[in-house]
């Protein structure tokens, strides 16, 4: 059995709780991280510092942001008639980095789990629906993930909103952009072949 | 189709082997423990990369090996492409290493769904354990792509579970069948699965919240609320599956019937029938229909029936996961009543009905697999299970004794030790081969079976190490 010294086995125990992160990458990590020049891991330990300390969730769409109302929900150019709702903010990130959606967003900050407890309660849809009383939004684009935590999800929000007389609309699902036919899988097709439409 | 040459290697008891197969019916022979089965079990794992006989892969590697490989040479019938090779292969990573190959499959290592029956058994795969597949040497990461390449129909001894286990085991039986030839069916089940473990989480927290006196109006009401959102979330995957489930049975219970009929010789209608999962009261009230909306609605008002109990107890009581399938000879309950002959026989008639419907779906005739198949029927019976066999275009069977071939001319191999070897022109004699038997298969000692034999028969064999 080896022993590391206590500050070094701390590093990689904080390490090995980071999602994709086994024992041997930490091992690696934590070595590099040793042997690494004084500022470097400086500007790494205030920067973890930082991310903590001054990133909060925006008051009005729950993106991440370091200030009160993130860049987003400030932008003028952005179309406010549509609001595009999604899970996390990564999935925000997503979206955003297509340069396909000019409207604003609204993060739920998770999608409904029993199991994980997590029910309409626990996300910000109290929020959301706040916004839509306040902002002249048309049309509710609901982006989450395809699974069925987020299908269910979908399907609360759209029975929520479907009164309000706004159009509720989903993202499409079946064959990936620019993919061949021949090498889709049968599960993919199957769900293109149910979600079809007219040419 | 036909597998025109199976090679193993690390797998099981045998090192390395190659068997050149021909067509029609083939028989392997030898003692017991020699390695018959194995041979089977390959196929198998080759057409679905699970072993119907055990849960660990681990346990297919050779003793003391770390990786084990299969390929097959496959070949369809005339008319469609002619050969191509598929391989397998899976070893043991290091206990150490977290990498694994992703199998983006109804399967996957240790995700939800995993498992191939509703019952919540996981598939015990580890973590560690590294596969590839690959078909005309390209590497497959789809197990929905690479199910069907390789269609085997194969019956074990322990199948007799079918009919005289739990639910559980018909339930198996349907998904693995269905999934073969319809792989998006394990992706239905996977999501099944989610869905039913969190409506289940739901009631177990409205339940819960209740024992607490947080009842009535708080979190509960809202909680209701969204009990519909899951239930609606159950119901398009699960109508699906009942309705899949329902036609499945459908188009085999004739064909059941018939095989039945001819291999027991008697007229007596054997009969499968589908009891979908759904409130009884609903059941009787409404005769499930052939679309998947009627099964939605029969699901929805099942569900409906039972949710004073569903809440009540905190778990689901109706939907796909309590279906089951009902065997009756006559007016009896095979189940119950009938004796292990009958029930032998039964699930034989399953076994090569399902062959059948696979050949229809698929328009090419399936590997039938027969393990043990003939030792506990009679003659006649044997007989005409032989009969049946050799109407697909390759089946394979194992038998203890040359005695149980008789009436029949398969190609002959001897299994013994994990080698493989072929008999001389056995098949051009039929059953007067049966006295020379115990002969040939104490000359075909391991040593013998390094040369590749050429006998006047279109089998060859050759041990490669």
């Amino acid at each position: 059995m080896l022993y590391y010294a206590r500050p070094l086995a701390q590093l990689l125990e904080q390490l090995e709780k980071l999602p994709t992160v086994g024992p041997k990458t930490a091992q690696r990590l934590a070595f590099h991280i040793l042997r690494a020049p004084r500022e470097d891991t400086e500007a790494l330990a205030q920067a973890v510092r930082d991310v903590r300390d001054k990133i909060k969730p925006c008051t009005r769409c729950g993106n991440f942001t370091d200030q009160e109302i993130c860049d987003i929900c400030l932008d003028p150019r952005r179309d406010t008639s549509l609001l595009c709702v999604v899970g996390e903010p990564l999935d925000l990130m997503q979206i955003e980095n297509s340069n396909e959606f000019r409207g604003r967003y609204h993060v739920l900050g998770g999608v409904m789990n029993p199991i994980e407890g997590i029910g309409p309660e626990q996300l910000n849809i109290n929020a959301l629906m706040k916004r839509l009383s306040e902002e002249n939004v048309g049309e509710v684009i609901l982006a989450v993930s395809p699974t069925v935590e987020g299908e269910t999800t979908a399907n609360y929000l759209a029975n929520l909103l479907r009164p309000r007389g706004l159009r509720v609309t989903q993202l499409a699902r079946g064959l990936p952009f620019g993919g061949d036919l021949g090498y889709a899988d049968q599960m993919t097709i199957a769900g293109a072949m149910r979600g079809r439409r007219d040419f | 189709m036909i597998v025109s040459s199976l090679r193993l290697r690390n797998f099981r008891n045998y090192a390395a082997q190659e068997i050149l197969l021909p067509p029609g019916l083939v028989a392997l022979t030898g003692d017991n423990g020699q390695g018959k089965t194995n041979l089977l079990e390959a196929l198998c794992v080759l057409a679905t990369t699970k072993s119907p006989l055990v849960e660990r892969d681990r346990e297919l590697i050779r003793w003391g090996e770390a990786e084990a490989r299969l390929a097959a040479d496959i070949e369809l019938s005339a008319g469609r492409t002619q050969l191509r090779t598929l391989e397998y292969g899976w070893r043991i990573e290091r206990p150490a290493s977290t990498e694994r190959v992703p199998v983006a499959d109804g399967f996957a290592d240790g995700e939800p769904g995993t498992s191939l029956g509703l019952d919540g058994k996981s598939s015990g795969r580890s973590a560690s354990m590294v596969r590839e597949m690959r078909a005309g040497g390209v590497p497959q990461s789809a197990l929905a792509s690479w199910l069907g390449q390789l269609q085997v129909v194969a019956f074990f001894p322990h199948d007799l579970a079918i009919i005289s286990g739990e639910p559980g085991e018909r339930r198996r039986f349907l998904n693995l069948e269905l999934g073969k030839s319809r792989p998006a069916h394990f992706a239905d089940m996977a999501r099944y699965r989610r869905a039913l473990q969190q409506r289940n989480a739901l009631l177990k927290s409205l339940l819960e919240n209740r024992f607490r006196g947080r009842n009535a109006l708080g979190p509960a009401v809202e909680g209701l609320g969204t009990l519909s959102e899951w239930n609606r979330q159950l119901i398009a995957c699960g109508s699906r599956i009942l309705a899949q489930r329902a036609r499945f049975l459908r188009e085999l219970a004739p064909i059941v019937a018939e095989v039945h009929r001819d291999l027991s010789g008697r007229d007596e209608l054997f009969q499968v029938r589908y009891a979908a999962g759904i409130a009884a009261g609903v059941r009787a009230a409404e005769p499930p229909g052939e679309s998947d909306d009627n099964w939605s609605a029969l699901f929805s008002a099942s569900l409906e029936a039972n949710h004073e109990s569903d809440t009540r107890r905190g778990t689901t009581h109706s939907g796909p996961h309590r279906d089951d399938l009902i065997f009756r000879l006559g007016e009896m309950d095979l189940r119950r009543y009938g004796s292990q002959g009958q029930q032998r026989l039964a699930v034989l008639a399953l076994k090569v009905a399902l062959a059948r419907w696979v050949a229809d779906v698929t328009g090419e005739s399936p590997v039938l697999l027969l393990d043990d198949a003939l030792s506990e029927l009679d003659a006649t019976r044997r007989e005409r299970l032989l009969a049946q066999a050799a109407r697909f275009a390759q089946s394979v069977l194992t038998a203890t004794d040359l005695k149980l071939l008789e009436g029949a001319t398969p190609a002959l191999f001897c299994v013994e030790a994990g080698r493989v070897a072929s008999f001389a022109d056995t098949a051009a004699n039929g059953v007067s081969v049966a006295g020379d038997a115990a002969a040939m298969a104490e000359d075909a000692a391991p040593s013998s079976v390094s040369v590749a034999q050429t006998p006047a028969a279109d089998v060859v064999l050759s041990a490669k190490s």
